[in-house]
Parts: C-alpha cells; structure tokens; sequence
C-alpha cells in the first residue's frame, strides 16, 4: 500500500517537474478536464432539475377531471390563458375564491383581487421593458407582487395570477372548480428516450473535449517516455512505470475536477438567466445527483487513466529506451467507412420515405456521421501527401512524415474536423431557414386566426374585423363555420361557412362574389342537416367554388354563404367556429403580435389567438449558442494544435538543428513544418465540409425546409478552422524557427 | 570460487546482423572486469544481455544460479533494484528530478521511505563531491558532474554488480579519471563487482581483469603456433 | 637527460651538501634506481673539473658529504640550455614489437596471437600502474600517467594494426 503512494507521489512529482513545458502541459489537460467536468456535472443535474420543475407544474396544476360536479363550498374558480410575448409562452392564471378558505395556489401569498394579479419576475421585466404598453394590452390588471419560485416552472417563466369576479359567470365554459391545486399531475414524466437524447447529447459535448485532452496529454509524452525509460532502467518494473505514467495524469484530472466544479457552480449561478427551449431553471433545481456526481468524479479520472495508457499502447518502455512497435501504418479503407456507412443508412429514410421517420435513428446517424470523420482524415493525408512525391526539400521531408506517421499529424486535426462538420451542418440549416421564415403550412393561409366568439351576427362579426384593424396593417375578415351532418349516422361531412365576400375570399377561389351569392364545393346534399337539429335549404344557383390554403386538404364538402343568402334558421344553429382572420401587410408579426393579442384580450380574454408566422427571431438564441459553443470548441482545439505543433517541434529540434547545421534555409524548415501542419487541416476541412452538407440536408429535409445552400456559412467556419491553424502556425513556427535553427540544438539535454 | 554472474553461449541477432554469436562471461564477487573490443562488436549488447535488459536469442545468463530469461518482469526489475546498478555514458537520469532525488530513486521504488532515502542519497553525493549539487537538475549538471550522480545512483542500494557501459564515454580524461576513481574505489570498498564495457584502454586498466569481445564472441586467445 | 643536468639544476635552486644532492635527486628524478655514491662522487667531480660547480670556503679537506657545493655562472647557463632545446620525438617505426609482427607474418605463425599477447602484456603493465597510481602521491600519478598515455598509444597501435593483418601479410609474402 505504502509502495503505491510512493508510485503515485512520484508520478505526482513528475507532474509538476516538467520546468515550463511540464506545466503548460498540466494547465492544458486540467482546462480539458475541468470543460468536461462541467459538462458531466451540469448532465448529472439534469434529472433533479427536470424533478423539481416537474414537481413544481404539478403542484400548481388546476386539470380536475370531475369539475362539472364539483359543488360550490371551499373552492377556487380558475382559469388558464395560453398566450404568448415575443414568441415565448405567457400563461395566465385567471382566480376567483368561493370562499375565504379557498385553496391558494403555490408561489402566491393571497388571492388577488378583481383586476390585481401577481406577476412572475421574468415578465415583471418585461413589463418594465421595451413595448410594455402593447404587453399590457393583454394584461388588464395591476400588479400588486410577484409569483416566488414555488408557483413557476422557471425563472424565465412569464406567468400571473391575475383575479377576476367575473369567472363566476364562466364556470362550466372556460373556468372550473377547483378544491385543490396540483390534484392531478400534469407534468409528462420523463420518458428514456429524453434521457437517451441527453446522453447522446452529452457524449457530443465530451467529443471535443475528450480530444483536445488527449492531445493535451500527449503533449510532451515523448519526452514522458524517455522519463520512464529512466525509471525502469533504476528497477521499476512495467506496471509499475505504467501506474507512474497515470498518477502523474491525475494531476491535471484533479485540478481539473476542482476547476470544473468551480465553473459548475458558475454556471449554476447565471443558470437563471439562460433559457433554452423556453424551459429555464432556478440555480437551487442544479444539483447533481450524488450518484451522478461520484460517477462524474470517476469517469474524469478513468478518462485520465485511459487516455494515458492509450497512449502508452504501441510503445514498450524498456530500461534501454522506449520502442515504438512501429505500428505498421495500415491504410485500410473498410472499417473507416463503417461509422460513416451506418450513419448514412440511419437517415436515409429522410430521403427515401415519405412517412414518418424516427426523430431519435436519424439523430443518432447524424452523430454517427459526425464521428465517422474522425478514421476518415488518417487515411486521407497519406493520399493528399502522396499527390506529388517531387518538389523541393521542404515538400520532400514534409510529405515524408505525414505518410509514415499520418495518426501523429492529424491527432489535433480530427477535432477541428468534426467541430467544422457539426458547425457548418447548423449553419447551412440556419442559413435554409434565413430564406423562408414563414412556417405557415400554405402560402395562402392568413398570418394569424382568432377564435373563441360565438356570436355569428353580420353585425358582431363586422366589430370583430373592425377592432383588428384598428391595428395598422392588419387586413381582418370573420366568417362562421357549422358543420354539415350525415343524416344517418351524424357525423360531420363537410361546412357551411357564412362571411361577407372579403372573408370567403380569404378561404376560397371563387369567380367573382356579391351578397345573395352562394358558393359550393364538392356536392353537397339540397338539404343540409346542421346541429341544433335544425335543418336548412340549399339555396338556388350555387356557384363552384374551391378551398384554397391549408383547408383544401381537410374538408370534402362546403357551401359558402355571403349575409343576404343565409336562411334565417341558420341564425338557431350554433356555431362550430367563428373565426376572425388576420392578413398582415407592410408589417410583420414581430411587431404587430403583442399588439393582436392586446387587442383580443381587451374583447374577451379567453379568445384563442395563433399567429402563424414568427412573431421573434426563434433562432437567434441557437445562433448565438452555436457561434459562442463553436468559438470555444474552436479555441479549444486551437489551443492543442498549439501544444501540438509545438510538442512536435520540440521533439525534433535536435534534427532540425542538424538540418540548419548542414545548411538547411530557415525557410525550407519553417515551410516543410507548415506544410506538416496544413495539410492534415485541408484534408480535414475538405471532409468536414463533404459531412457538414449531408448532415445539412438531413435536417433541412427533416423540418421541410426547401434544400439550399448559401456558401457564406458553409464556408465561413471553415474559413475560421483554416484561420485557426495558420494563425497557430505561425505563432509557434516564426519565433520557435529562430530558436530551433541555431546549431545549439545539437547541444544533448 | 564460483561466479556471480555466469553468460554462457549468447547469440543475438537483431534482423539480419548478428550482434551476439557466441559469448561469455563470467563475473566474481568483488571483482572489476573490462570488456573490451571493437567499435560495433557486441560489447553493448553483452553487458544488456549479462544484466537482463535485453534477452538473447541463445545462451543463458544466470546471476546467483538463476537463470535471467526465466525470471519475468516484475522479478528482474526487483533484481535491477537491489542487486544491480548502471551507469552509462548518458540518459539514465531523470530529468525532471534533482540529483538527490535520482539518487533516491532506486530506494524509493523499492519501498525506502523519502527520508532515509534521501539521507542515504545525500551520503553518497557527499561522498561523490556532489553535495552542493544536490537539488540540481541533470540538465544543470556537467556531463563529469551527471556521471557521478549516476554513479552515486548505481551504488545506493548497495548492489553486488555495477554494469557501466562507456561510463566516461562523453568526458575528458581528466574528468574521466575522477568518475572511474570514484567508481571503483567506492565499489572496492562495498565489495560490489563491476562490469566495464570500454574501449579505452586506460580505463580498462582499472580492472582486474579483462576479456575482449570481436565480431559477437569472446575468443579464447590463440597460441603462436 | 643526464645526472649532470639534474645536479645543476638540483643546485641552482640552492647550494647543498652531497648527500642533500642524493637525496634530491632520488625524490625527483631517480624513482626506480636510486644512484650509488660512486656515481655522486664521479659526478661532482667531473662538473668540479669543468668549472659548472664550485665547492664553498675552507671545507675542501673532508669527504664531500661535508662539502657544500654551488652553481657557476657555466652551471646555469648549462641547465640554460638543456631546458631550451626540446626532445626529439622518439621514433618507433623499427620498433621491437614491429619486428615480431613481421616476424610471424614471414614465418607463418599468427600474428594475431602475437598481437593477444603483447596486449595482454601492456594490459596487465597497464593495470599494475595504475593500482601503483591509486596508492602514490601527485608526482608519482604523473609519472604512471606518462608510461599509461604511452602504453595506451601502444595498445592503439596494436588494435589499429589487429585489422590491417590480412592486408599486411598479403604484402609482406607478395
Ligand atoms: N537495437 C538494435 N537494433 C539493431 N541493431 C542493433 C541494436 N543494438 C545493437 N545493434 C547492432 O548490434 C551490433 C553490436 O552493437 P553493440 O551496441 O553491442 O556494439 P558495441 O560493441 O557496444 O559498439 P560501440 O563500441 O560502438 O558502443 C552492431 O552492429 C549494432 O548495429
Ligand atoms: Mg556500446
């Protein structure tokens, strides 16, 4: 016991002894190390966040099953409104007690009264924020105090409880009775296949980091070999060398832990200022769970552990020097085409069928398709080295290192790769979805619906239209829809919509319109059975008419009425819809939506509002991720192809001083070692860019996206990757030339 | 008397060139043997074969009776630790860890506590005239001053074989003088016997006794007939 | 170098007695063979005659360990000399040791083994100087060192010519 500390003090010892290089060496690995020990500690969190939150929907939740037959005694009538600011979800939460000892729901300190309500901090901001007044169309009542953690989903949440006398008249429509909050748990659980994504998503994350710490650790490992070679020769045998090799990589593994756990906290603490996905998190829902946490620790140090052995694999440190068992470079082709292979058969479907294909197989090949870059770019370079076996001397010594030792050039190289690929497939996606921001399902479908009246008068629905329009730019048309029944078995075969000409027209193509007219699509019976058991004529002359928009594909059967042609039975029917349908023009949803949402809930707020087309930039959150995570990622692996250059400079100075000795230019070695660098990076990027457009194309096709491809972000990340490596480059290779090419090399340490 | 360390019939090939085609070697306790020979004869790769470093294709080593190709790793590393020590014409000191500490490093490994490890190693660096180098690093070291902290290294765990190869190889014949003075004298006085690989005379001329080594083989010398 | 030399040399440090001379000149010129008092004696008496020494004051009667002698002028000018010009380099091209690897090579023996056994015999002279430098004081290790460096040359030769044999003998039988 006693004889493995000494091992593992002495390997410690080692660690630290390393004079400058030694140290950048454990700086870099404990900055890997504390990055993926972020990572794992904030994915351990991930299920007591996801508890806690859950916890907290289903404390507060007001579904009850059997609130018709709820009688009046210590109840609360509630309401819930789903609205939306700024493309983020608002949930309203409209209250009335019944009586004084009415349960009170979680995070607020009493009812609010008739016109007050508790505001949650998120949308405290906003509403101190720019457009306020718009928001504040939608929120008619004073705030006397804010929702505390225990009635919200997150910090970012927006939410009120907001208090209403009027509910009473309500009940049964769209209030209920409620004896409890949190009855009936409405939190979906969380199924394995979120758990499934998370791991895939985590293990992406790690990829990167996993590399950049494996260069960092082979960073000096020459010199680290020769160092047990030493060792050995003083009566340490191979275990022991190897149990040395790997206490000294615990050292940055332990730093590391300390720093990673030292960002986590820091993470923790700004994690409620993030939100993502529109789910944000309070810093108390961030623990890891302790079993997590432990394995955190654990898989850090065997990441350490196994890196370091991998890297004695292939190398026999004996008493008289270390040999490497010139792993004979066999340039096989087959098993680096399995990953990419497999990845490509996984999202096939995508292009192949048209029905329904596995969100989670198609990710999966996408992530293998990713990763298979990595086999890929070794076998490349020796074929790139191989494209002209003449020039100069400089060309000749460079393309003779990369074939002989294709894996030593191109270590620091894959991370690049395969942070270029997964960037520029984003990109590209982005890019796609820059050109078409409209996610309407049909070009001519309206921009924004509203629902929820009942009253089909020409006279209530000409307010409607001009309420709407009241906002500038906003073309508004209403028209009623009831459902056509079959006689027999009463089910709904088709519509009768009644609308003035304008409205029909927004539904329909029909040649020309006047009032009295009436349109028909498809055959419909002479009779038409509706609801209410009532029954109206068809009236005479229809014309032909044809759905236009989204709706062509749904209904079989319509008749389309203008006023003047509508019978007045029709008047005893209740409506199915009626539906107010909003044009846009010369403005765009970002800056009108509040307002049609003001303007909606100002005529009864339990109207339904949807607007169909962007009323935020959606993706700018993902973009300024994206930017920020590759930046980082970029850095990252910039910073081990630094370590690498330099380690690899290090390790033949003595050759290179030969090389200026017998009369080598400074310019034939500074060109023949960029050379060495440049190359690995173009065959590398050539390749990202090749798996960046298929992975591209997988979502584009994925969410109906037109397939297209702008060059700016294709090539602007592999712009900056060429960047990167030239900029790394030079940085080490000018001012390590100078040093490296004065005969003092020669010099044995 | 018997032998302490008996080679018998060493072949060894490396590839086609043959390093090794029939030697021997016998080494008594205590005493100081050159090994001497050509430039590319196989003196090297006898002396690796005698300690164990290196395994032969052919022939036996058999140290105290125990034949070296049969011991495995972990025994013939606890043989170099205790029983064996090297010094060579250069590398086998640690960079990274100061003189006393590579001196330590024998002790150490084999389970001696840092101090008394440490205050054996100093006694020795003493010994050597190192004790104001002691918490230099190799590479702040003369190339006269890291041959004698290696030979402090070979002697402190006491061993009963010393195997130097080309021990003052890099230095001049001064320096050269007080590293072989330093060796034997401190190896006569422990009683441990040495195995010098040289092709200087004059320092095959601090043994006792010496054999010659050409083309791989140790000759028996020839009348004139 | 002669005893004569040495006498001078010993002398213009500072006048001495006979025996003094003796005794000087074995600690650092004489090393294996001390010298006889007849050899003193025919000494002085020669550097007397020619005028290099002179013997002080009145003490002319008694044996001359009771005489104390001095350097001339002549003397020093002497020792002058012997200084200044430098040793011709000893030439060994007809060396003995040549002579037998020729030898053996006219007669068709080995001269190999002739080569073994002259190396073995520098070796084993090689050995006991320096056992003998281990255990002498400065002068005495310089002056092992001095026959070291020579047989050291030696036994290069001897390896040198080791390799050349063949070519040799070709030449010597041709
Ligand atoms: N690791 C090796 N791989 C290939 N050949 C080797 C190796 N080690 C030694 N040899 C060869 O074996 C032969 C003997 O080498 P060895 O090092 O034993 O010679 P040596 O007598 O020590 O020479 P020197 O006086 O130059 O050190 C040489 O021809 C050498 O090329
Ligand atoms: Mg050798």
């Amino acid at each position: 016991m006693r004889q493995l500390l000494t091992e593992i003090g002495l390997g410690m010892r080692l660690a630290f002894t390393g004079g400058r290089r030694g140290w950048s060496r454990t700086l870099m690995s404990a900055v890997g190390v504390a990055l993926g020990t972020t990572v794992l500690l904030l994915g351990a969190s991930v299920p007591s966040m996801l508890a806690d939150r859950g916890a907290r929907l289903d404390s507060r939740s007001v579904f009850n099953p059997q609130q018709q037959e709820l009688p009046p005694g210590d109840t609360v009538l509630v309401a819930e409104i789903d609205s939306a600011w700024q493309d983020v979800d608002l949930l309203g939460v409209l209250l009335w007690p019944e009586s004084p000892a009415a349960p009170l729901p979680p995070g607020i300190p009493a009812f609010p009264g008739d016109g007050e309500m508790y505001v949650s901090p998120a949308l405290a901001g906003a509403l101190a924020g720019p457009g306020a007044e718009v928001l504040r169309g939608q929120l008619p009542y004073r705030a006397v105090g804010t929702i505390t953690a225990a009635g919200l989903a997150g910090p970012q949440e927006y939410a009120y409880y907001a208090g209403r006398a009027d509910l009473t008249e309500r009940v049964g429509v769209h209030a209920s009775r409620l004896a409890r909050f949190g009855d009936i748990p409405e939190a979906e659980p969380a199924d394995t296949s979120t758990y499934l994504i998370l791991a895939v998503l985590i293990t992406t994350l790690l990829l990167p980091v996993a590399i950049f710490l494996g260069a960092a650790l082979r960073f000096g490992a020459d010199a680290r070999d020769r160092r047990l070679a030493a060792i050995r020769l003083a009566g340490a045998d191979s275990r022991v060398t190897r149990r040395i090799a790997v206490a000294e990589s615990l050292v940055p593994a332990i730093a590391g832990l300390i720093l990673g756990s030292g960002l986590f906290l820091l993470a923790r603490s700004v994690a409620g200022q993030i939100s993502l996905f529109e789910i944000s998190v309070f810093p108390a829902d961030v623990r890891p769970v302790p079993l997590f946490a432990a394995l955190t620790v654990l898989i850090v140090l065997a990441l350490a552990a196994v890196m370091t052995l991998h890297g004695l694999r292939g190398v026999t440190i004996e008493p008289l020097g270390v040999f490497r068992r010139s792993l004979v470079w066999r340039g096989r082709l087959w098993w680096r085409l399995i990953l990419p292979v497999l990845g490509l058969a996984l999202v096939s479907p995508v292009f192949l069928s048209s029905g329904r294909v596995s969100q989670e197989i198609v990710m999966l090949g996408m992530i293998l398709l990713i990763l298979g870059v990595v086999p890929l770019v070794p076998y490349l370079i020796p074929l790139v080295a191989r494209i002209s076996p003449g020039g100069p001397v400089s060309w000749q010594l460079a393309s003779r290192q990369l074939r002989q030792n294709p894996l030593a050039s191109t270590r620091a190289v894959t991370g690049i790769v395969v942070g270029v690929a997964g960037v520029v497939a984003l990109n590209s996606v982005f890019a796609a979805i820059n050109v078409r921001p409209d996610v309407r399902d049909h070009p001519a479908d309206p921009d924004a619906s509203i629902i929820g009246t009942t009253d089909a008068t020409p006279a209530a629905m000409a307010r409607l239209n001009t309420t709407f329009q009241t906002i500038a730019g906003v073309r508004a048309t209403t028209d009623a829809e009831y459902m056509i029944l079959d006689p027999t078995t009463g089910w709904g075969i088709g519509n009768v919509y009644v609308g003035d000409c304008a409205a029909l027209d927004v539904i329909a193509d029909m040649d020309g319109c006047a009032d009295g007219d009436t349109f028909t699509v498809g055959t419909p019976p002479k009779k038409l059975p509706l609801e209410n058991d009532e029954t109206i004529n068809l009236p005479k002359k229809p014309r032909p008419a044809v759905l236009t928009g989204s709706f062509a594909q749904n209904i079989g059967t319509a008749v389309l009425l203008t006023p003047a042609a509508t019978p007045a039975a029709l008047s005893r029917v209740t409506p199915g819809f009626v539906t107010t349908r909003l044009r846009l023009d010369g403005v765009t949803a970002t800056e009108t939506g509040g307002n049609i949402r003001g303007v909606a809930a100002g005529i009864d707020p339990f109207l339904m509002v949807t607007v169909f087309v962007p009323e935020g930039d959606k993706f700018a959150v993902f973009r300024t991720a994206l930017n920020l995570g590759a930046t980082v990622i970029l850095l990252l692996i910039g910073l081990g192809l630094l370590l690498d250059v330099a380690d690899r400079l290090h390790d033949r100075r003595r050759l290179i001083g030969a090389l200026a000795a017998i009369g080598a230019s400074r310019t034939t070695i500074i060109v023949s070692s960029a050379a060495q660098a440049v190359v690995p990076v173009v065959a590398g990027l050539f390749l990202a860019v090749g798996t960046g457009a298929i992975v591209g194309t997988v979502l584009m096709r994925m969410d109906d996206i037109p397939i297209s491809f702008s060059p700016g972000p294709l090539l602007t990340p592999v712009a900056g990757g060429l960047a990167l490596i030239i900029g790394c480059t030079v940085a080490v290779l000018l001012p390590a030339a100078r040093r490296l090419t004065s005969t003092e090399q020669l010099r044995q340490e | 008397m018997n032998a302490l360390l008996t080679a018998e019939g060493l072949h060894k090939a490396y590839g086609p060139t043959f390093a090794l085609a029939g030697a021997d070697l016998q080494l008594y306790a205590g005493e100081i043997l050159s090994v001497m020979g050509p430039s590319g004869s196989g003196k090297s790769t006898l002396l690796h074969c005698a300690a164990g470093l290196t395994t032969p294709d052919q022939g036996r080593v058999a140290y105290l009776g125990r034949v070296l190709s049969e011991l495995d790793d972990v025994r013939r590393s606890a043989l170099r630790r205790r029983e064996f020590g090297f010094v060579f014409q250069f590398g086998q000191l640690v960079p990274e860890l100061t003189a006393l500490e590579n001196v330590a490093l024998p002790l150490r490994l084999d389970g001696v506590r840092r101090k008394p490890a440490e205050q054996r190693a100093a006694a020795l660096l003493e010994r050597l005239h190192l004790s104001d180098k002691a918490k230099a690093r190799p590479g702040e070291l003369s190339g006269g001053q890291q041959q004698r902290v290696a030979v402090a290294r070979a002697l402190v765990t006491e061993p009963k074989v010393i195997f130097a190869d080309e021990p003052t190889g890099a230095l001049d014949s001064v320096s050269g003088e007080q590293v072989m003075d330093l060796l034997t004298g401190a190896a006569r006085r422990s009683g441990a016997a040495v195995v010098l690989v040289t092709h200087d005379a004059r320092i095959a001329a601090y043994a006792d006794r010496g054999i010659v080594v050409r083309d791989g083989r140790t000759p028996a010398r020839a009348g004139i007939r | 170098m002669t005893i004569a030399t040495a006498f001078l040399a010993l002398l213009e440090s500072r006048p001495r007695h006979g025996y003094d001379l003796k005794q000087a000149y074995d600690q650092h010129f004489g090393h294996d063979r001390p010298l006889h008092y007849g050899q003193v004696y025919t000494t002085l008496a020669k550097l007397l005659r020619n005028g290099l020494v002179t013997v002080d004051g009145d003490e002319t009667s008694g044996g001359p360990d009771r005489k104390r002698y001095t350097v001339t002028e002549a003397g020093v000018t002497d020792v002058q000399r012997w200084l200044e010009e430098p040793e011709t380099p000893q030439q060994y091209l007809q060396s003995n040791l040549y002579a037998k690897v020729i030898g053996a090579l006219l007669t068709g023996r080995s001269a190999a083994a002739v080569l073994d056994a002259q190396r073995d015999e520098h070796l084993t002279a090689m050995r006991e100087l320096t056992r003998r430098k281990g255990q002498g004081d400065l002068a005495d290790r310089l002056i092992c060192d001095h026959a070291l460096f020579h047989l050291d040359a030696d036994l290069r030769w001897l390896e040198h010519t080791a390799v050349h044999l063949d070519e040799l003998a070709e030449q010597v039988r041709g």
